[in-house]
């Protein structure tokens, strides 16, 4: 790793010295800001060409700009998926300001919105990124009446769950936790209501989302696999908007506008299901008094305070909560805060500055009987400081580089009695705080119409820090029994326990064959130093975070990847296939049989090994037309290898599907009815279940005489989803528009297999029976009425 | 209540769409595996050491014994029984008595190995009381109406003392997932346990005549039984992997085959009484 990252600096170096040559030419920079017209939102990685050449840029996250040019006459095209372009002549002699509004595309016959690219567009920007308009969103089959925008990027390849109800998301065959998740640049550490039967995000408050999981830009770090950066809504700065829908299960409404108009604007969003039609389907009277909700709240404002200043506040509120009083509650939430600060120096160099503040809690709680009623819970906080800077030397390069730094409190599990009566003894894990300092600098560099490099590093120091007198043990021992805690060293409150170092370099190189085809070579390294301890199958809101410590090293991961991207027909048809081969080290698992919830033994039951994912991604996408759609397929292994698991040889990862097909498809029926549809399909994924049993007192017990680990294959899942969107009829000139969506979750009535265990059959007590169970045994419908004015 | 059962709840109440369904599969069986099953408390009767072998899960034979193998028991106040078979795979404890405090060797002699148990018999730390019945009618908690065992019991001060309670229905062994009953004076050291419900797989009726035994259990017995217990009460979504129960057997020689089993040994406190 030294070497490559002495070989980078050096290659960096150079790079900005090439950069910065003037060759003796007097430049003037073109710079503003690029906005949606209608609404004045800021447009991210939106594309401002240079005629008749191959100079480039893209708009920043704020929608900022810079061309640098030697002086002339210059026709420019602005363009952004979902908009329609914009063409300027201009004639440049100084520095200039240009802020540019680009009208939404609105087609009357047929609402895609999902423009087809122009002039091989497609493939110049960068194609990690699987960006999904908001509006297309829409258009794709709502689970439960919402346009879900975490489950659409399930169905881009690459991505995947580990099945209807799990928490969270896989890509490319990393773990749930190995995602990062931002709305706002805050972090969301839990990121689905109802074990993902809707997402945190609110869909009218978001403005665009990006995956990154090819390259990984060195301006995002902490989590191996993935990058999904949503960004909310800024407020519609020209007039107020009111966006809502009504459903059977929750309902959400959203308010923009401005505070002064084209300067400053404010956006507030609300959502919150009902209990009733959930808990009214049980039988059972005991349960109609109780509740099972979710909420959650969104507040956003921003000033433009000059032409290079501006400021935003806003803040997200989210809950859930399964309240079964006498039995027992359980209770989650994500709490956001960020202030940001955009300022521009000089036409070359944009400032953002963020202090985010994010607060995750859990807690659970039983409370039937009062003797051994408790209450427990947990949670992370997290205050982060960024600078970052995006600084555009000439069109040839664009540079971002910055400073973050972040103070993480983790209280990985405290327990108390919850009544007078009761005899449960408080328990308390032992708080731990973490300081997270990077440093990244990401290089984009177009050398030529055909060849592009972005490299990138980013460079990590990780410490350990003692919340409070804190003693730490080395754990010896065989690997598969918990091992013996020796050596104790005390860190009193304030000392560093560990620091940890990593430098992550990235390096994407694209080759471009025409205007039609790309190829792209990538490497990326990552590290995480938050680990999600959990043991079971799907994640629980029991599962908690950890941070690298005395005994727990970060994980890193390696990839490589290669690609081929093609527009066809025109650029009606896009089609890519990309492979990849990953690396992962010291990912973490338990020996058999350990308790993660509230073990003071944890440390001593874990076990550090490695894994390996690799997989090919074939993407298949129509634009244009009345019928369009895409298809994805992914054929991918993932697994992993533990001394003290499995006999020490590689076993699959519980979350491992060979094949992985979706298939969405959208039909402009008439100019006011569309009909979509979704189908999925996986490979099942594995379990463990044991070939022998014997028996101790009468009770059978199942063996596993092979010590094998994922030896099972449970049955594959499919599922079609299908959904109609009725648009009301607008008034020429009206602003109030209104659509019915009826959907059906599960059209086919599959019962789709979680997962396959043993247990003692009734009637034969002695013997057991394999039981399948599934999260949804029907067909779930689903009627939201979504209204705009 | 326990996480397991609170996982459960849970998951019955808000899924009301999830089910489960009976499949048939096929797994593959490994390679038997000697299992040793016995116990020794201080009951009177004779207890039983049994010795077999593992089966296929599917298979719905009989386990096959083993026979002709060579037991000795012994216990650290010099006392050495050689097991008397009685039936094929079935060795009788004819002499040894369990006695608290003392440690107990099994030694095992097959045609695949040797193997010993160590295992020391704990105190019995929560004396039974008074066994009583409360009627519950059907809800969420109670799937089935009737009466539910009570225990009334006083827990031993020291901690460390941990329990399985058995019981037994007009004289016959209650033995489903659902009736597996553990305890430990974790939370509860030398207070009186006044009233604690016991989990049973069907409720009782009027005329019942339930006995409830209480066997004292040493660390490794009881994380023994837990092993057992997350088994039987799979926790589905929030399922973790399949582990198999630990054993105290050990291979005295690394050519000896694998084995599994328990060997325990139980003070055994007991109450009984009629539903009314």
């Amino acid at each position: 790793m030294n070497r490559l990252t002495c070989a980078l600096f050096i290659f960096m170096v150079t790079a900005i010295f090439t950069a910065l040559d003037s060759k003796g030419q007097k430049r003037v920079t073109l710079s503003g800001y690029l906005r949606d017209a209608s609404t004045g939102e800021n447009l991210a990685g939106a594309l401002i060409a240079v005629d008749g050449s191959s100079r480039h840029v893209l708009s920043n996250d704020y929608g900022f700009y810079s061309v640098t040019l030697p002086p002339g006459e210059y026709y420019l095209h602005y363009s952004y998926l979902g908009y329609q372009t914009a063409d300027k002549h201009l004639r440049l002699a100084a520095d200039t300001l240009v802020t540019i509004g680009l009208a939404p595309s609105i087609n009357l016959m047929n609402e895609v919105v999902v423009n087809p690219p122009s002039g091989g567009q497609n493939t110049n920007r960068p194609v990690s990124i699987s960006p999904l308009s908001i509006n297309s969103v829409r258009l794709l089959p709502p689970l439960l009446g919402e346009a879900d925008l975490i489950r659409s990027f399930q169905l881009l390849p690459g991505v995947s769950s580990l099945g209807d109800g799990a928490s969270g998301f896989n890509v490319r065959g990393g773990g749930v936790d190995q995602n990062l998740v931002l709305q706002d640049e805050a972090p969301l550490y839990f990121t689905s209501h109802l074990f993902n039967l809707f997402s945190v995000a609110n869909p009218d408050a978001v403005k665009d989302a990006n995956l990154y999981k090819t390259e990984m830009p060195a301006r995002y770090g902490g989590r191996l696999s993935s990058v999904l950066d949503t960004r909310l809504k800024d407020g519609n700065n020209k007039e107020w908007v009111f966006t809502g829908g009504l459903g059977i299960i929750a309902s959400r409404i959203t308010a923009e506008g401005p505070l002064v108009k084209d300067k400053s604007s404010v956006i507030v969003s609300a959502r919150r299901s009902y209990t009733d039609l959930i808990t009214r389907q049980m039988s059972d009277p005991d349960i109609r008094n109780n509740s099972v909700y979710f909420y959650d709240l969104s507040a956003k404002v921003n000033v433009t305070l000059s032409p290079k200043d501006r400021v935003f506040l806003s803040g997200y509120f989210g809950k859930d909560k399964i309240d079964a009083d006498e039995i027992f509650l359980l209770q989650w939430g994500n709490g956001t805060g960020t202030l940001r600060w955009n300022h521009v120096f000089n036409p070359k160099l944009f400032l953002n500055t963020s202090l985010i503040y994010s607060d995750y809690k859990y807690r659970l709680g039983s409370q039937n009987n009062p003797t051994s009623s408790y209450l427990w819970y947990a949670g992370i906080n997290d205050y982060t400081l960024k600078n970052g800077f995006s600084w555009y030397p000439d069109t040839r390069n664009t540079i971002y580089f910055g400073l973050e730094s972040t103070i993480h409190k983790f209280i990985p599990g405290r327990a108390e009695p919850a009544g007078p009566e009761s005899l449960y003894q408080p328990v308390k894990m032992p708080g731990q705080k973490a300081r997270d300092n990077a440093f990244y600098w990401d290089h984009e560099l177009n050398f030529s119409e055909a060849f592009a490099v972005e490299y990138g590093i980013r460079y990590s120091l990780f410490q350990s820090l003692a919340d409070e007198e804190t003693v730490v043990f080395d754990y010896q021992g065989p690997d598969g029994l918990r091992k013996e805690a020796v050596n104790a060293t005390v860190y009193r409150k304030g000392e560093s326990i560990r620091s940890y170092h990593n430098f992550q370099p990235r390096v994407s190189v694209k080759l471009y064959a025409g205007r039609q085809a790309a190829f792209k070579a990538s490497f990326s390294r990552t590290t995480q130093n938050l680990h999600l301890i959990s043991n079971t199958i799907s994640t629980s809101p029991l599962d908690f975070w950890i941070p690298s410590s005395y005994n727990i090293k970060p994980e890193t991961a390696n990839q490589f990847s290669l690609g081929y991207f093609r527009n066809l027909h025109d650029n009606n048809y896009e089609v890519s296939l990309q492979t990849y081969y990953r690396q992962l080290f010291n990912q973490i698992d338990f020996i058999d049989g350990a308790e993660t919830v509230m073990n003071e033994n944890q440390l001593a039951e874990m076990l550090y090994g490695k894994g390996r994912a690799y997989g090919a991604e074939f993407y298949f996408k129509k634009y244009a037309g009345r019928l369009n759609g895409w298809l994805s397929y992914t054929l991918s292994r993932s697994e992993r290898r533990f001394d003290g698991i499995n006999n020490n040889s590689y076993f699959p990862a519980k979350y491992d599907k060979t094949h992985c097909l979706s298939l969405v498809g959208v039909y402009q029926l008439r100019p006011r009815i569309s009909i979509s549809g979704t189908y999925n399909y996986a490979s099942g994924t594995p379990v463990t279940l044991p070939g022998d049993r014997f028996q101790i007192d009468g009770y059978p017990i199942q063996y596993n005489s092979g010590g094998t680990r994922n030896n099972f294959r449970i049955p594959d899942y499919h599922r079609l989803d299908l959904s109609a969107t009725f648009k009301g009829k607008v008034r020429p000139g009206g602003r109030y528009t209104s659509e019915l969506v009826v959907s059906l979750f599960n059209a086919l009535n599959r019962r789709n297999t979680f997962s396959v265990y043993l247990r003692q059959n009734n009637s034969k007590p002695s013997d057991f029976e394999a039981v399948r169970f599934a999260m949804f045994g029907t067909v779930i419908p689903s009627v939201t009425w979504n209204f705009k004015f | 209540m326990k996480l397991h059962q609170f996982l459960y709840l849970f998951l019955c109440f808000c899924l009301i769409t999830a089910c489960e369904d009976v499949v048939d599969i096929k797994l593959k069986k490994g390679h038997p595996v000697l299992v040793v099953d016995g116990w020794l408390t201080n009951k009177r009767e004779t207890q039983y050491v049994n010795l077999y072998y593992t089966r296929g899960i599917s298979q719905s034979k009989d386990y096959q014994p083993a026979g002709n193998a060579r037991l000795v028991l012994s216990d650290d106040a010099g006392h050495r029984e050689v097991l008397t078979e009685t039936d094929p795979g079935k060795y009788a404890i004819k002499t040894i008595k369990g006695a608290t405090g003392r440690t107990y060797k099994l030694s095992v002699e097959t045609e695949d190995g040797t193997y010993e148990a160590v295992s020391l018999m704990p105190r019995i730390g929560l004396i039974p009381d008074t066994l009583a019945f409360h009627y519950r009618e059907k809800s969420l908690v109670y799937p089935n109406p009737g009466f539910y065992p009570l225990l009334s019991a006083q827990e031993l001060e020291g901690k460390g003392d941990r329990v399985q309670i058995k019981l037994y229905k007009n004289g016959i062994y209650q033995n489903k997932a659902n009736d597996l009953n553990l305890f430990s004076d974790d939370h509860a050291d030398s207070y009186y346990i006044f009233n604690m419900e016991l989990d049973v797989d069907s409720p009782y009726v009027k005329g019942d005549r339930i006995r409830a035994e209480i066997w004292s259990l040493n660390e490794d017995a009881w994380l023994f039984w837990k092993d057992v217990e997350g088994q039987l009460h799979n926790a589905q979504i929030f399922a973790t992997p399949l582990t198999n129960s630990r054993s105290n057997l050990k291979k005295l020689t690394p050519e000896s085959g694998d084995v599994t089993g328990y060997f325990g040994t139980s003070i055994v406190r007991s109450k009984e009484t009629v539903v009314k």
